[in-house]
């Protein structure tokens, strides 16, 4: 199929295909409103928290001028009542997840690019990295396109129906000498749905199969696949008990055809499971 | 109806469809590609004083909707996001050509969505190299040898069908 070929067959399949109804304008000016309403919301919201962490430092202020105590002594003494100021952007996304809805944080789509979420993924990014073992690095490797392997992700998840929670990602890439495998890992927040068996849990990986089996990390009870046949060797899967689930997988092959891939797994399977029940890769909130 | 809500509904009306048929060869699924004009129409309706500015809206709308297939792609899934009624799936009727189409679709999809961008850009909506390398903000040696590779790999998953 040259050139002219694949331009034909492109239109020969569009000018064949059944589309369905075209999109009603109506609707995608609703949806557009409403993003621009939960962005001011958020902007109003950003604007208001330093203005009541001024109304609020204020009195104290004046209280510890005209008398010369910190405000510890005060809160010692038990004469502050100075209430604590939120850090956090309040979201005010439902808390059931309807079609139509905005989204939440005044996102135009569901990935966080600023803000806590956003930096909540490169902190796990950076974790991961921290936690490779000797004599394998995690550089800031690039596609031969100059975008970066290095990859976090935050990212709003509920569907329809479901109550709020939220899925925190990265992948890097692992290098040994002169070759790269990769690492990934996904910490989703407590989704309101009740536990299953830890390799049921394992084998909803992507679209990963292979063989699970479960491993025992001090009581905790973890799926771990050893031959995944998808784009990742081995993985491991855990819920901890607040309903936060963690994934790590890790694959020698990284998504670069063009460099060799490492000789060995960077974790054990023992490894991996540790990680998974560790407090290091998990993000609840 | 403000000025600008009208204008945005009318673009919508005249651009989406065309939009929507480029999606769904990216992400060869009518449900998705309608998620995606979504996503993209929507970023445009938050930029749309700033954009009107630009003369070439249609070709802003495009970079967006690839920008934006390219970062659902990235992530490593694709959420779904309902927006107004469920289209319905149509059998496709039962001929020779139906095939072919169908197995030209899946041969695509199973191009690295980069490799597929730039296939689609280049041979589905025309657009040069140039413009192409503009819109993924790439080089155009970039442009040339993702579409080289992208033919390659296509080329390679359509014979194993024959094969087959």
């Amino acid at each position: 199929m040259n050139e002219q070929d694949f331009n034909e067959a492109l239109h020969d399949v569009m000018t064949r295909s059944s589309p369905p109804p075209s999109m009603d304008p109506s609707r995608a000016l609703e949806q557009g409103r409403r993003a621009r309403k939960r962005r001011r919301a958020v902007w109003i919201g950003a604007a208001v928290v330093p203005l009541v962490a001024g109304v609020g430092a204020g009195p104290v202020l004046i209280a510890n001028y005209a008398s010369g105590r910190s405000a510890d002594q005060q809160v010692a003494g038990g004469t502050s009542t100075t209430q604590p100021v939120p850090t956090v952007t309040p979201t005010v996304a439902p808390t059931t997840r309807k079609t139509g809805d905005p989204w939440p944080d005044g996102q135009v789509d569901r990935t966080a690019t600023t803000g806590p979420r956003a930096e909540r993924a490169v902190t796990l990014m950076n974790d991961l990295s921290s936690s490779v073992p000797p004599g394998f690095s995690t550089p800031n490797l690039k596609y031969p396109d100059g975008r970066s392997m290095r990859w976090p992700q935050g990212q709003y998840a509920s569907s329809d129906g479901e109550q709020d929670y939220w899925e925190y990602m990265a992948t890097i890439p692992v290098q040994k000498d002169d070759t790269v495998g990769k690492l990934l890992v996904k910490s989703t927040t407590p989704d309101g749905k009740p536990a299953i068996d830890p390799c049921k849990l394992a084998q909803k990986f992507w679209d990963g199969t292979g063989t699970c089996t479960i491993v025992d990390v001090d009581g905790k009870k973890v799926g771990v696949v050893t031959n995944g046949r998808g784009s990742y060797d081995q993985w491991a899967a855990y819920r901890h008990d607040d309903g936060t689930v963690v994934y790590l997988a890790q694959a020698k092959r990284s998504d670069d055809p063009k460099r060799s891939p490492l000789t060995r797994p960077v974790f054990t399977n023992t490894q991996l499971a540790e990680l998974v029940t560790s407090a290091k890769l998990k993000i609840s909130t | 109806m403000s000025d600008r809500d009208a204008a945005f509904e009318a673009y919508f009306a005249a651009r989406s469809d065309a939009m929507r048929g480029t999606a769904y060869l990216l992400c060869g699924d009518w449900h998705r590609a309608e998620d995606l004009v979504q996503q993209t129409f929507t970023k445009i309706y938050l930029a749309w004083r700033r954009i009107q500015r630009h003369e070439a809206m249609d070709s802003y709308t495009r970079q967006t909707l690839v920008r934006t297939f390219l970062s659902e792609r990235r992530r490593g899934w694709f959420r779904h996001e309902s927006v107004g009624t469920p289209p319905t799936d149509r059998a496709a009727p039962s001929s020779g050509l139906a095939d072919e189409r169908v197995v030209l679709l899946e041969a695509l999809a199973k191009v690295p969505p980069r490799q597929r961008a730039v296939l689609v850009l280049r041979y589905w909506e025309d657009a040069s190299v140039e413009q192409t390398a503009a819109l993924l903000d790439c080089s155009a040696g970039n442009v040339k040898s993702q579409a080289a590779r992208g033919l390659e790999t296509l080329r390679g998953l359509l014979e194993e069908e024959r094969v087959r």
